[in-house]
């Protein structure tokens, strides 16, 4: 029973798991400042959107690692072969761990814009509300 | 003990090495474009400048350990030294290009907030 298949699975899963959450905790705590802005300082929202996102992104990335978990090899499988696929396995894990970095970070851009955009629209209207409400009277 | 193993060890320490002492450089330095970019909001600067220096790190981490998987076999000290120092000069490289493209890309932004800025006094 001495797999040297399963001695690389039981070191790239605890790996793959500690990485995602690594990663999430120091994403999602730089990105409350993000949720602030996008719910106009509403912070009991704001705080569980963030924390809702942070759930989707453990499944995601999770969900993930663990469908890259399969080894699929031939030959003979000795060290040399742990050493490749365990780099191997856990590159494609940080690329993806990366990417997804990037695009919730492009997400949170888009939602700051929106808001921007909203509310400058909101203003406008209340500044002509005000405008007709002086004409009235 | 296999030469391979010995030159992934070595390969793998020094390319993080590396990614983590450029990334740090690009992380202090960065700070101040974002810090422009953001119209002096420290909060904003210092968040998305962590966020960006983690994502960076792991897509570089991850290309270099995926790339481990291509090396051919290593049957002598000489091409342990060949392959090592081959592998490290394509990590420079493409690291050299990112940096390069950060930069043409920081410079359209500054122009871009140039003219927004002139806009709204204009």
């Amino acid at each position: 029973m001495n797999n040297l298949i399963v001695t690389t699975y039981s070191i790239y899963l605890p790996i793959a798991i500690l990485l995602t959450f690594i990663v999430a905790k120091i994403f999602f705590k730089n990105s409350r400042i993000f949720m602030m802005d996008i719910f106009r300082g509403r912070s009991e929202i704001a705080m569980s959107t963030n924390r809702l996102f942070e759930v989707g992104f453990y499944l995601f990335s999770l969900g993930f690692a663990l469908f890259r978990t399969k080894i699929n090899y031939a030959g003979e499988f000795g060290k040399q072969q742990v050493f490749e696929h365990l780099s191997y396995q856990i590159g494609i894990l940080t690329v993806f761990l990366g990417i997804m970095v990037f695009t919730n970070l492009y997400l949170l851009f888009r939602g700051k814009k929106k808001t921007r955009q909203n509310s400058a629209k909101h203003f406008e209207n209340q500044g002509s509300n005000d405008q007709d409400i002086a004409t009235i009277s | 003990m296999n030469y391979n193993i010995i030159s992934y060890t070595i390969f793998l320490s020094l390319a993080v090495i590396l990614i983590i002492g450029v990334g740090r450089h690009l992380y202090k330095n960065g700070y101040y474009y974002l810090l422009e970019l953001f119209k002096g909001d420290q909060n904003y600067a210092t968040n998305v400048n962590k966020i960006l220096y983690i994502g960076y790190a792991l897509v570089n981490v991850g290309w270099v350990s995926i790339s481990i998987l291509s090396w051919p076999e290593i049957l002598s000290v000489q091409s342990c030294f060949e392959q090592i120092s081959y592998s490290m000069a394509i990590l420079l490289t493409v690291l050299a290009i990112l940096h390069i493209n950060n930069l043409i890309s920081l410079r359209l932004i500054a122009k871009r907030i140039n003219r927004d800025t002139n806009n709204v006094i204009s």
